[in-house]
């Protein structure tokens, strides 16, 4: 599998893994069946990875617990890596500082060059120059509920961004334990967007922030619709956020980590159970994968190929979806497994083995 | 005042620098910031945005803990060798 100089070539499935100890890029044309790889940034945490269809470029958020958050980029799928970031922190004379950056994400179609980053501390970055400088985003970072974000079991962390694929202005930003935020004009205001969503673990269950959402996604057919799993349950809101609707019945757990929404399909989501809350694993150690293809409605489990007598945690970037019909869905485990499907979730096999924990999983269609 | 500094290897990898690199510094702060001017962006894995270096990099010179001494102030003579290095923690 290993290939030390051929690179993804064009219509190639780029499947992008960040492990605790690196990057580890895998490639294969649209069958899926004979995969190559190559290694990346070893000695680095790599919490997130995105691919720029834009300009062709790999982005990845690497991390030292010594040198810090650097987010690294690459104009050649993987062969050479551009490191100069600079200004990915807060204000030299605040007391908070970026330790680590936990999602980079490529900006609308129409604003080229633009890229968003999420840090710990939570902090919601932007670069107009692909990643080689970064502001901070105040109205954001400093906004009146700020003071209600808490840090959760991977700290305080700005870890989700998505832009609207259909409105060059509109972003959202998730917060882990702050809550889901909306902004209609490129980042200048931000406005909560949680009503609905229960937070057990605070005094007021359903407070404007302080949520503890783990990931978010939209389709870009249907981008007024947002699917969320969060510490509390599976949400879903056909408004932009304004009101969540909670999609949790039929599933083993209203806990998990991921969600990934199907590449054709925008009724089709994909969820991880994990046993709530303090144990955060696969419950009673049968690795599954639930699938909905109505909304959240109605669940199924997909369990075919997955191990039982396995007692896995599933982390928030950790699984992902490809642009293949049928579709491959991606899922990658805290201790080092990654599992494929080729077809859309109802058989599944082991992808690789014996990685380190795998952080995030993501995938693109290579340009040209 | 031309020191030989020892750049470690996770860092060096990433910015194409050598094991060993010769550089003009009168202090600690002029080699992170002549480093910087070589290896851009460099200097920000090595210091905080306020100036000061990052908790967990250790630098000696010649042999001593800068910390110890006068810190980023602390002056370089000819010829001194430079070690920065990462702290050891962890699995």
């Amino acid at each position: 599998m290993n290939n030390g100089n051929q690179r993804p070539k064009p219509n190639d499935v780029l499947l992008m893994l960040g492990t605790r100890k690196g990057t580890f890029l895998f490639w294969s044309d649209p069958e899926r069946r004979a995969w190559q790889r190559s290694e990346h940034h070893l000695g680095w945490s790599t919490h997130a990875l995105s691919y720029d269809a834009r300009h062709g470029s790999i982005y990845a958020a690497t991390n030292s617990p010594v040198y810090g958050a650097l987010v690294q980029r690459s104009d050649d799928n993987g062969l050479t890596w551009q490191a100069f970031n600079q200004g990915l922190d807060f204000a030299a004379e605040e007391e908070r500082r970026v330790r680590e950056v936990w999602q980079v994400r490529p900006g609308h179609p129409a604003h080229p060059d633009q890229v968003w980053a999420g840090t710990r501390e939570a902090g919601l970055f932007q670069s107009q120059d692909r990643g080689n400088t970064w502001t901070p985003v105040g109205s954001l970072n400093n906004h009146p509920t700020h003071a209600t974000w808490m840090p959760g079991g991977g700290g305080l962390i700005l870890h989700t961004i998505i832009p609207d694929p259909t409105a060059a202005g509109r972003v959202y930003a998730c917060v882990s334990a702050g809550g889901a935020y909306r902004s209609e004009d490129g980042g200048v205001s931000w406005q909560p967007i949680n009503r609905g969503i229960r937070a057990d673990f605070l005094p007021d269950v359903y407070p404007e922030t302080g949520q503890c959402v783990h990931k978010m996604v939209l389709h870009p057919d249907r981008p007024q619709v947002l699917f969320q799993q969060n510490h509390g349950g599976v949400y879903r809101s056909d408004d932009r956020g304004e009101t969540w609707v909670d999609i949790s019945e039929g599933l083993p757990s209203r806990f998990g980590f991921p969600i990934a929404i199907h590449p054709h399909d925008p009724h089709t989501v994909y969820v991880v159970p994990l046993t709530a809350d303090e144990q955060r694993v696969t419950p009673e150690g049968q690795m599954a994968v639930w699938r909905s293809r109505d909304d959240g409605n109605n669940w199924q489990k997909l369990a075919a190929g997955l191990p039982d007598a396995a007692w896995l945690t599933i982390l928030r970037d950790a699984m992902a979806t490809d642009w293949c019909d049928p579709a491959g869905v991606y899922v990658g485990t805290e201790t080092g497994q990654l599992f494929c499907s080729r077809d859309e979730g109802e058989h599944w096999e082991v992808l690789a083995d014996f990685l380190p924990p795998i952080l995030a999983v993501s995938t693109g269609r290579v340009s040209g | 005042m031309t020191v030989s500094v020892r750049i470690p290897g996770l860092i060096g990898n990433v910015f194409g620098a050598q094991a060993w690199e010769d550089v003009e510094a009168a202090t600690v702060a002029e080699l992170v910031r002549v480093l910087d001017g070589r290896f851009p962006g460099m200097g920000e894995r090595l210091t905080e945005p306020g100036g000061e270096m990052r908790r967990w990099v250790q630098v000696f010179v010649d042999g001593k803990d800068f910390r110890t001494l006068a810190g980023m102030r602390t002056r370089l003579s000819f010829g001194a060798q430079v070690y920065i290095v990462p702290s050891v923690a962890g699995g």
